[in-house]
């Protein structure tokens, strides 16, 4: 686990810290554990400046660097680090994405992208994915803080590759950085989640300076895009869609979990929790989506129902990241006390069935506005309409050419 | 003399209006003193009249708004079921909303209808536009029933199924000023991009503030008179530009009371802010306030269209030379 200073190995089974390692300060983004010639390799990235930015390969048994020296970044990384077929992925905030040789340590290829990375590179079938985007301030009002120059370090064909003034879906060769396709994201797109890739399909989340929210999903093959849901919340740039199961799923910042159709992008259920997701990305387990929440609950929503059937207590900072390993769920917490929390299974433990109060329930609904219509119209009409019974009516001239009377002109 | 007797003979146009002891009062020294302003934007930055104006006074206009919308049942009975089929039909079409939707809901054309478009935006594609369509006719009828029935008890009477009857003439008046509206919103709006977010959402409160200056009278002088719509539409403008009517002001006061003090009231209210498809009973009765206020502002219309119609029923209506 990589926090602000150090890197930390804990121990799954008791929690214990096992090692630290220390770290030059930076953002703590998403480290990855890799084989390099029968060794696990731990990678991550270090660094908030141009100077000090970048990237470390230490063995995991003993930490001892795999290579001569650390890869120097351009500059600060958010993104983590994404392995994939001997190669270490990692896009920086001036929109750099570099390709590294997970045995030497040496650039395999870099590009410039228009804007800056912002959360790990999703990398499946020997094409890199991400939207180039500023950094949002996660607070009050979703400001881009950052806005990155282009990059001094051109790619392979010189060029900055992304679309001008509006933000687009990229797709890189993983071989050699060289653009498969640039896809346009919406007129109006403010942010995106991360992207993933399954199957021969590209999701990603976007959502416009007002929040609302639009689930697309475009061709992985040319970038077409085949089918786009609307009415989503805001899905922040620290979570992504997930696939499994023969379901699209996707945490918005308002609190809805929404399962859609990967074939036409209908909805399939959501379950609107109503307190802000951020860091939290769904996570599938056997037909059960879990997702953490802004007030510290784990929730657990049956994606066959769309109904929570499970959560855990409120915590004092938001849970973040959620892994299952070795039977267990483990998940980030943020605040002050921030760490990791592991949940197992209970056995003597009762689920619950709760609706999602998005789904109309119709006795309810109209019983609690029949009592509200005879509360404001006995509050109301009782005494304005003695007050109007009362006052001299109001005496107006002849309208012109009112014509919804009689021929006799009896009215 | 009662406003349910009315000129002799269907569609026959009185050669001058009988001017009434009360509007009378509310336009001394129209004849000379308070003429129309010349030009379309006359009426807000042309000189301020010293008199009194042919629309009365606003304060009067809004007292008798509360009053009609208030005191009338079948007004409430109308409006607050208007508000449940909107919400329901909102929720049919799975969109995800707060109950603070609520304040809008029956918000007068054109804010009412770009409300619409929103949540039809939410289907996109052809489906998008047909709802969208549909919304904003089911709007103009139920404005058009309301203006019907607000007019039915202005003119003296109670509201009847006839004045209902009479408002559905109406719709499509309503329709097109919802078209009207919704266009001059969406193509402002792109345009008032260009200012940055400070200045477009003040540019986007005046748009709206002018449309309804121009355009919300439209409903009253359609109940009441048999026009052709540029000729209703003519004739709405003339009355806002009416000197002194501050009508101007009586707009951005309904845009802020709308867009800026019940959303605040709603804060108080925590549940309103939760997405819900089964608002509880306070957040009804939040929703039925706002309404209400809607509905008052549309009777204040009414009755500020009622006091300068005499007048303005002796000006021809003014055409273009050709």
């Amino acid at each position: 686990m990589v926090g602000p200073a150090a890197v930390y190995g804990i121990d799954l089974s008791t929690g214990q810290e096992r090692w630290t390692l220390a770290r030059t300060e930076g953002p703590s983004t998403t480290p990855a554990v890799a084989n390099v010639k029968g060794t696990a390799v731990l990678l991550f990235t270090e660094g908030s400046s141009s100077s000090d930015a970048k990237l470390r390969a230490v063995e995991l048994a003993d930490r001892t660097p795999t290579w001569a020296s650390p890869f120097d970044l351009g500059e600060q990384s958010h993104s983590g680090v994404t392995v994939a077929g001997g190669t270490a992925f990692v896009g920086d905030d001036a929109g750099h994405v570099v390709a590294v040789d997970l045995a030497t340590g040496e650039e395999r290829w870099s590009v410039s992208l228009n804007d800056g990375v912002q959360g790990p590179l999703t990398v499946v079938d020997g094409t890199v994915y991400t939207v180039p985007q500023g950094r949002l301030a996660i607070g009050a009002a979703a400001t881009p803080t950052v806005t990155p120059t282009p990059s001094p370090s051109p790619s392979p064909s010189g060029q900055v590759i992304g679309e001008e003034n509006r933000l687009s879906l990229v797709a890189l060769s993983a071989s050699s950085g060289e653009p498969s396709w640039v896809v346009p994201l919406p007129v109006g797109t403010f942010f995106t989640s991360l992207p993933i890739a399954v199957g021969d399909s590209v999701y990603v989340a976007v959502s416009d300076g007002a929040f609302n929210g639009e689930l697309l999903a475009v061709d992985a093959a040319d970038g077409a895009v085949r089918w786009v849901h609307r009415g989503v919340g805001p899905v922040w740039q620290t979570s992504s869609p997930t696939a499994a199961g023969g379901a699209v799923y996707v945490a918005d910042g308002r609190g809805g979990v929404w399962g859609f159709d990967p074939a036409d992008g209908r909805r399939l259920f959501d379950f609107q929790f109503n307190e802000f997701i951020r860091r939290s990305s769904p996570v599938v387990v056997g037909g059960t989506v879990l997702v953490g929440l802004g007030d510290g609950r784990l929730v657990a929503v049956d994606a066959s129902s769309g109904h929570e059937v499970w959560e855990s207590g409120t915590g004092p900072g938001l849970v973040g990241g959620i892994a299952v390993a070795g039977g267990l769920v483990l998940a980030a917490t943020g605040g002050l006390r921030g760490g990791v929390v592991a949940f197992e299974p209970d056995p003597q433990g009762d689920l619950i069935d709760v609706t999602s109060p998005s789904v109309a329930d119709p006795p309810r609904l109209v019983g609690n506005f029949v009592i509200a219509l005879l509360v404001m119209t006995v509050l109301l009409a009782v005494p304005l309409g003695y007050v109007s019974r009362r006052a001299k009516a109001p005496d107006f001239g002849e309208p012109a050419g009112s014509g919804d009377r009689n021929e006799d002109g009896t009215g | 003399m009662t406003a349910k007797k009315r000129s002799k003979g269907k569609g026959q146009r009185p050669q001058q209006a009988r001017i009434s002891a009360a509007s009378e009062r509310a336009t001394v020294g129209r004849g000379s003193e308070s003429p129309p302003r010349r030009g379309l934007f006359g009426g807000l930055f042309g000189r301020r009249s010293t008199g009194p104006s042919a629309l009365g006074r606003l304060t009067t206009a809004l007292g008798r708004g509360f009053l009609v919308a208030g005191g009338s049942w079948p007004i409430l009975l109308v409006s607050f079921v208007a508000l449940f089929g909107e919400w329901a039909v909102l929720i049919a079409m799975g969109t995800r909303t707060t109950p603070r939707f609520l304040v809008t809901a029956m918000a007068l054309p054109p804010i009412g209808s770009a409300i619409d478009y929103q949540s039809a935006q939410a289907l996109g594609g052809t489906a998008g536009i047909v709802v969208g369509f549909a919304l904003l006719v089911l709007r103009a009828f139920v404005v058009a029933v309301l203006a019907g029935l607000i007019i039915g008890v202005l003119e003296g009477g109670r509201a009847s199924l006839r004045d209902a009857r009479r408002g559905l003439r109406a719709v499509p008046f309503v329709v097109a000023i919802n078209v009207v509206g919704l266009s001059a919103l969406l193509v402002g709006g792109s345009l008032l991009q260009v200012l940055g977010f400070g200045l477009q959402f003040l540019g986007n409160v005046m748009l709206i503030t002018a449309l309804l200056h121009f355009l919300g009278f439209v409903p009253a002088i359609a109940v009441r008179e048999r026009l052709g719509l540029i000729d209703t539409l003519r004739r709405s403008r003339a009355a806002a530009s009416l000197a002194g009517g501050q009508q101007f002001t009586f707009c951005l006061l309904y845009v802020v009371a709308l867009l800026f003090v019940l959303p605040l009231l709603g804060t108080l209210n925590e549940s309103g802010g939760l997405i819900t498809a089964n608002p509880s009973v306070s957040a009804w009765l939040y929703g039925m306030v706002a309404t209400y206020v809607n509905v008052s502002f549309l009777a204040a219309l009414s009755y500020r269209w009622m006091v300068a119609e005499p007048y303005l029923a002796t000006q021809p209506v003014r055409r273009r030379a050709r």
